[in-house]
């Protein structure tokens, strides 16, 4: 009796898991990615990018930088 | 939750069926693990996450609160290398998340999390070297059974471990953990109750 109720929760288990986890997080998982699903706190903490966003501003002001640059070449061009 | 789950039916079902081979090939089989730990240790994956080991920890778990039926009887002949195939997939999770904690965020400032983790794989050590049949044998079996109940504060510990990591999934974790803690109590009053009916069937024979 024991053992099927056991067999059924696992089963149950697994459609709740299934219907509240996106089959994508759990692909994901497999090859690292750290999704809302696998969500382990300790990344967030240590600074690894996680899902809340990527804290780093630099890369955007080097894109801001290399956007500036291009348009002094395009101005340049231009005046000859 | 759904590969860990899966998991843990696909080990029960193969150990169901080919508990015989397992037990032979124990040591191809631990060979190959830490073959499979070793070459994905680096990167962050379901092995360094932690859950191939949960999912052994799992079937193990759940093995002891079986009633007596074939599937018990055969789960048992290889728990102890389950619990070694699980121990060795733990390996690489236990020591990433060291070194992030180490090298990231400080000894002192990790989430509670880690250190409950960290307690259950202090605990799991001695667990994981007496379960080898050549240790084992060299220990006295009350010895051993005694040390073996550590294997209770593990569970407590690794439930606990994955609560408070509070993610998406801490309500199928306490489920999971929960109902283990319920079906153990069941089984240890179940137990007693044999035991005394048994003590009193013997003092009226007498």
């Amino acid at each position: 009796m024991k053992n099927i109720a056991i067999i059924i929760g696992f089963i149950a288990l697994l459609i709740v898991a299934s219907i509240s986890e996106p089959i994508d997080d759990a692909i994901d998982a497999f090859g690292g990615a750290t999704t809302e699903t696998f969500d382990p706190a300790i990344d967030g903490v240590g600074g690894v990018s996680t899902y809340y966003g990527d804290e780093d501003e630099d890369e955007d002001d080097e894109d801001e930088e290399y956007e500036e640059d291009e348009l002094d070449e395009y101005e340049e061009e231009d005046d000859d | 939750m759904l590969f860990t789950v899966s998991l843990v039916i696909i080990i029960s079902l193969l150990s169901y069926i080919f508990y015989k081979p397992i037990h032979k090939y124990k040591y191809f089989l631990y060979v190959a693990a830490f073959i499979i730990a070793l070459i994905l240790h680096e990167d962050g994956n379901y092995i360094t996450y932690g859950f191939a080991g949960l999912s052994f920890f799992i079937v193990v778990m759940f093995s002891g609160v079986l009633d007596k039926s074939i599937l018990r009887k055969r789960l048992f002949m290889v728990r102890a290398e389950l619990a070694i195939l699980g121990t060795i997939f733990l390996f690489p999770h236990a020591l990433g998340y060291i070194e992030i904690v180490l090298d990231e965020i400080g000894l002192l400032q990790a989430p509670l999390n880690f250190y409950i983790g960290f307690l259950a794989g202090v605990v799991i050590l001695p667990l994981f070297i007496t379960s080898f049949m050549f240790v084992r044998k060299k220990m006295n079996y009350k010895e051993w059974k005694q040390l073996h109940k550590l294997a209770y504060l593990t569970y407590i510990l690794i439930g606990l471990h994955l609560i408070f990591i509070n993610n998406d999934r801490q309500f199928l974790y306490i489920v999971i953990f929960g109902s283990y803690v319920v079906l153990k109590g069941i089984m240890l009053l179940q137990n007693r109750i044999i035991n005394n009916k048994k003590i009193k069937l013997k003092k009226d024979v007498h």
